[in-house]
């Protein structure tokens, strides 16, 4: 990838490079800070991204984006969620999704999202592949969850890494675009291996 | 990365700059507004005025137990002001609007004490928590006003401080034990700032913050202890409606019926605040541990955002009803309910039964989300 070398380059004097700049795309959602603070926690720096904000900036500032939760449905409001669809299709380095995040992945790649399977609190998830951003996580875990969208279908491309009793796609990920996402709140502390999946992902950014 | 040292090398430099006349603390004997007031005594000395207002919603003994446990940490002056909120509070129903009542009674007792004193800013204990859920439209917390664009200044006529609003709970407690506090603060169960005016839920009358204030008593002893992060009694009216579509929802759990009280509790599900319905689920469960299940089956794809266990009943409706709620949190962004036995359950369940205005008892079950922890 050209794009990132160039980048790289431009940075090198920065400290910070070295693990990469993680950018929170925030919309508000309650867990948002929870994102910011467990990263910081584990040593690498994030910083708040407001959704207007134009994808040039972002691409030039940022190593990789977490697209996290909020009250918007998918796709009915995707107008109020400012260039995160644009995110989602063009930034240079890996994304993560959460929650909304993981559904708004799921329909700009081309899945098929359902409303008939809300979830809330504990949730147990069956990892189905113990890869990527879910290496080291076991075969089962407790996560927690708060939505009344699901993924229902996974794009084409992206291979499913989890699921629960009621949703198929709980964790999914597509390494050739670096594009990751998962339904539940690896952020919250009631989830277990949720700072190591955070920890796995933000390692994909130096 | 935080640390204690450093945050407060950082806050009091930054409190030191703002040239402060006078400022006045207003502490609740909770760690947030206690610890702030102790950093901002750090900086300010004297120039700190720490109040305490008795609002009629304070649990049985509060004040002077807050009181004794900050002698020789803050000097604390108790203002009587029950008097002032019965007026303002009494009668309401709507969860929303008595906490907004509650706010804007409180800022303007807090206004006049400021004005008596002749001084120029409030400090107050606000933490990331609380103003999250309330530009999030969850819940109004009532010391947030900054972050919804409420100029104090020209609203109340002073300035606000708030040195804690980007901590947490556990990175306050840190702090908290950092400072010295005494652990009967900084190991104390958070209270809400409107105290047992949201735990009367519903309307609020003088007789059922009574029976609320007896109840949490009971429930405060006999919980604690446990390692709990909150744990507390809450009451209201008894009434309720069987629904035969969430009965159908758990029949293969037991012989088990669900009934809808008549009041609404509050919730969270998908980021969006929930005021909904209440469900009580009587019967024998075949097996305890699926109580802790219930809110999967009612919650999901309904406007139920708390499901409750009945563990006593004296039979028809009527008179009020109190129930258990004890949570386990590190954070109170989200929090799990702690497996307790049906026999410690059942025996406070007893001993609530012998108020002769409580017609029936029962534990909350639900997480955070779908529920919140408190019901209003």
């Amino acid at each position: 990838m050209p794009q990132h070398s160039v980048k790289f380059k431009f940075l090198i004097d920065d400290v910070s490079v070295k693990m990469g700049i993680i950018g929170v795309v925030n919309f508000g959602g309650q867990y948002n800070h929870l994102i910011k603070r467990r990263l910081e926690d584990s040593g690498f720096q994030a910083k708040f991204i407001n959704p207007n904000e134009p994808i040039q900036v972002l691409s030039r500032e940022l190593n990789c984006l977490i697209i996290s939760g909020g009250s918007w449905n998918i796709p009915a409001d995707i107008p109020k969620l400012g260039n995160a669809p644009q995110y989602v299709l063009e930034f240079p380095g890996p994304v993560l999704g959460i929650c909304l995040g993981h559904q708004l992945i799921a329909y700009e790649f081309g899945g098929v999202l359902g409303s008939k399977t809300p979830e809330f609190g504990g949730v147990r998830i069956h990892v189905d592949d113990e890869d990527t951003i879910l290496k080291g996580v076991g075969v089962e875990f407790t996560a927690w969850e708060s939505h009344n969208i699901s993924v229902d279908k996974e794009p084409s491309g992206f291979m499913v890494l989890a699921h629960s009793s009621t949703v198929r796609v709980q964790a999914m990920a597509n390494p050739r675009i670096s594009r990751y996402s998962v339904q539940f709140h690896p952020e919250v502390k009631h989830t277990e291996f949720g700072d190591v999946i955070l920890r796995n992902f933000a390692k994909l950014c130096s | 990365m935080f640390t204690p040292e450093e945050f407060i090398r950082v806050i009091t430099g930054e409190i030191r700059k703002l040239n402060v006349k006078c400022a006045v603390a207003a502490v609740s004997g909770g760690v947030d507004s206690t610890t702030s007031a102790v950093v901002a005594r750090l900086a300010l000395g004297d120039k700190l005025i720490p109040v305490l207002f008795d609002t009629g919603f304070m649990r049985l003994n509060e004040t002077s137990e807050i009181i004794n446990s900050l002698t020789g940490l803050l000097p604390i002056r108790l203002i009587d002001v029950k008097e002032e909120f019965y007026r303002a509070m009494i009668n309401m129903s709507d969860a929303e609007e008595k906490r907004l009542t509650f706010r804007s009674t409180f800022y303007n007792v807090l206004s006049r004490v400021v004005k008596d004193n002749d001084c120029d800013w409030v400090i107050q204990g606000t933490i990331a928590p609380d103003w999250i859920e309330t530009t999030g439209g969850i819940k109004t917390q009532h010391n947030v006003l900054a972050q919804l664009g409420i100029e104090t200044d020209k609203v109340y006529g002073f300035k606000l401080l708030e040195p804690l609003k980007d901590l947490y709970k556990d990175q306050v407690r840190v702090l908290a034990r950092f400072l010295k506090i005494p652990s009967a603060v900084t190991e104390r169960q958070p209270f809400p700032g409107p105290g047992l005016s949201i735990r009367a839920v519903g309307r609020l009358t003088m007789e059922k913050l009574e029976v609320t204030r007896w109840s949490t008593r009971i429930v405060e002893e006999r919980l604690s202890g446990l390692g709990l992060s909150q744990w507390f009694a809450a009451v209201w009216e008894d009434n309720r409606t069987t629904s035969e579509e969430l009965s159908k929802r758990i029949k293969d759990l037991g012989s088990l019926t669900v009934d809808v009280f008549s009041i609404k509790g509050t919730g969270v599900k998908g980021d969006s605040r929930e005021y909904g319905s209440v469900a009580l689920v009587r019967g024998k469960l075949s097996s305890w541990s699926d109580a802790f299940n219930l809110y999967s089956r009612l919650t999901y794809g309904t406007n139920v955002t708390h499901v409750i266990y009945e563990l006593a009943s004296k039979g028809a409706s009527g008179g009020y009803f109190a129930a258990i709620r004890a949570v386990v949190t590190d954070d109170y962004m989200t929090a799990n309910v702690p497996m307790l036995s049906e026999s410690l359950l059942s025996s406070i369940a007893d001993e609530l039964m012998s108020n002769k205005l409580i017609n029936a008892v029962g534990f909350d079950v639900t997480p955070k989300p779908p529920a919140t922890i408190e019901f209003e």
